[in-house]
């Protein structure tokens, strides 16, 4: 297993004690992809918000490699789990032109940078160069949900998971950046922790998928 | 009656951006129109046209009348008189627009103080019925919250509320069902379609939601109107090579799509139909700009229908 979780539950300060992830245990394999299926507000995010490491859990265990994570993640661990937020106005820093965002990977992580290669790599993504001095409010929700799965890419993370991540995108666009996952899942073996409400979706894009019911994750047999 | 009249917007910097080209639209008393279409083609900004809330370096040319007032001419003091009570928006990302440091059942009752003079307990009271309406679950404490505590699904629905609670007769709506699940889709649903008497303009990527609260539907491609007719037409008999390839991309229609990359860049001087380079009908006449055909009553900008 690459990743995954034992009895992992989050109960949040003011919610009187109730569980919004309760007691949950998900694994996820090298190329695989996993869907979490549930209702707004069942835990989905939360769930991955933990194991991306940005929410500490009250309780229970998370392993990558077979090795327990706890927060504040190491440099290298940061760089292999990577999230791709509901609202990809939350990806960037209101104040930073995209430009400022999208180089930051190549000075945190040292990646070797010349900016016509960048140009190039992120015109796969249907980003121009008219984008890239703008501030997040300048641009179009569906064109910084792109920025934002460019620059994920970018680190070629080993796990990757995907809040909602085209529910803000037209049909077409959808299909077109499912695609570049794949793509990005055959080349790479990363693997997908891919959250959604919509049963279509989940059902095409992931091998196995669990169902989500306030804060309980119970795997789900793909054709019911 | 809210008409637009070839309506373009361009924002003026370093690269210059036209990010809307010449919509035309009427939206009569009472009508539901929904605006589909591409990532970036323009939806939203054409919304923020109608609210005169464009970033300074925008310039809006045409015609936006409300009952014959041309609002683009309007000064400050009627442009407030009319945001939030004549015309009101939920913007896209609603969640994410919430005021931080207040709690939700004031922001959702904020309206009616400004615009009709309702005290702040009655205000608070009334936005407990409208959080029922939209059955958030818990509504009394879900009202002293604040807003971070909420799933991203129950913010946005809290801002749909916000937006008919100072009963506006024009409300102009933002992807008001972006990352709600179907439960919820359809209770939001619900909800426009008890509003009767008032005007819906509603942005929107679920198609099935535009059919159901929709009588109309423009779809936008690369910041043109490139189809615009009835629901029915459009989802049931679509013209457009680009809305064809959409409504196959739909999850429900197996998300079919054959890929021939992303929309132009505005920087790239496209000669002719901007869909050209991703269009599998292309013609040696779409080097030229297609003008806009009327098939029955229905408007759609594609030389296939140019006679
Ligand atoms: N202040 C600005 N300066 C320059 N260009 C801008 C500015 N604001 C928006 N744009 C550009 O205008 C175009 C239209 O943006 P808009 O937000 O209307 O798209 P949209 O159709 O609503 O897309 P989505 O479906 O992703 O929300 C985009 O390409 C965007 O980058
Ligand atoms: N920061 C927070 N503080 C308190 N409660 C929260 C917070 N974030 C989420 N919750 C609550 O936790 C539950 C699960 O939310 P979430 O994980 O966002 O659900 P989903 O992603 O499945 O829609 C909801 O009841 C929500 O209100
Ligand atoms: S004008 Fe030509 S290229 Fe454009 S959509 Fe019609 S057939 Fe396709
Ligand atoms: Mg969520
Ligand atoms: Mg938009």
């Amino acid at each position: 297993m690459l990743c995954e979780t034992r009895d992992l539950t989050k109960i949040y300060r003011g919610n009187h004690g109730v569980p919004a992830v309760d007691r949950a245990c998900v694994s996820v394999d090298r190329a695989e992809t996993i869907g979490f299926f549930g209702e707004s507000g069942s835990g989905k995010s939360t769930l991955g918000m933990m194991i991306a490491g940005l929410t500490s859990p009250t309780s229970g265990q998370i392993l990558f490699k077979g090795e327990r994570i706890s927060m504040r993640y190491p440099k290298e661990v940061r760089r292999s789990i990577q999230i791709l937020f509901q609202h990809p106005e939350t990806s960037f820093n209101p104040q930073l032109e995209l430009i400022k965002s999208l180089t930051e990977p190549y000075r945190v992580y040292g990646l070797p940078y010349e900016y016509s290669e960048m140009l190039e790599y992120l015109s796969g993504f249907g980003i121009y160069e008219e984008h890239l001095y703008r501030r997040p409010s300048q641009l179009s929700g569906g064109e910084l949900q792109r920025a934002a799965l460019a620059r994920i890419l970018l680190v070629r993370p080993e796990l990757i998971i995907l809040d909602e991540p085209t529910s803000m995108l037209d049909v077409i666009t959808q299909v077109q950046i499912l695609n570049i996952l794949k793509r990005y899942q055959r080349e790479s073996d990363a693997a997908f922790i891919f959250v959604s409400h919509n049963s279509t979706l989940c059902r095409s894009f992931c091998d196995r998928i669990y169902s989500v019911q306030k804060g309980v994750f119970t795997p789900m047999d793909k054709e019911e | 009656m809210l008409e637009l009249k070839n309506v373009s917007v361009e924002f003026i910097s370093a690269s210059s951006v036209r990010a809307v080209d010449g919509v035309s639209m009427v939206l009569r008393d009472g009508s539901r129109t929904a605006i589909v279409g591409e990532t970036g083609s323009g939806k939203s900004i054409l919304m923020l046209s109608i609210m005169r809330l464009l970033a300074s370096n925008a310039a809006i040319s045409g015609e936006i009348l409300l009952d014959g007032e041309d609002i683009l001419k309007a000064d400050r003091k009627r442009l407030q008189q009319i945001r939030g009570g004549i015309i009101s928006y939920v913007p896209q990302g609603g969640g994410a627009s919430m005021n931080p440091l207040l709690k939700v059942g004031f922001q959702v009752g904020e309206p009616l103080m400004e615009h009709r003079g309702v005290s702040r307990r009655e205000a608070e009271k009334k936005s407990i019925g409208l959080l029922k309406f939209f059955n958030l679950g818990d509504e009394e404490r879900l009202a002293k919250s604040y807003p971070h505590t909420f799933s991203g699904g129950m913010r946005q629905r809290a801002m749909v509320a916000m937006g008919i609670s100072a009963g506006a007769r024009i409300i102009l709506a933002d992807e008001p069902t972006k990352g709600l699940d179907e439960k919820r889709v359809a209770l939001v649903t619900d909800t426009f379609n008890r509003l009767k008497d008032e005007t819906l303009l509603v942005v929107t990527h679920d198609m099935t939601f535009a059919q159901k609260v929709a009588q109309d539907i423009c779809v936008m491609y690369a910041s043109q109107q490139v189809e615009y007719g009835t629901a029915s037409q459009i989802i049931g008999d679509p013209l457009h090579p680009y809305t064809r390839d959409m409504i196959s991309a739909m999850p429900e229609n197996g998300m079919k799509y054959d890929d021939r990359g992303f929309a132009p860049s505005h920087e790239e001087d496209v000669k002719g139909c901007r869909y050209s380079q991703r269009c599998h009908e292309c013609m040696e006449k779409c080097s030229e700009m297609p003008p806009v055909a009327d098939v029955n009553g229905h408007k759609v900008r594609c030389w296939k229908y140019a006679v």
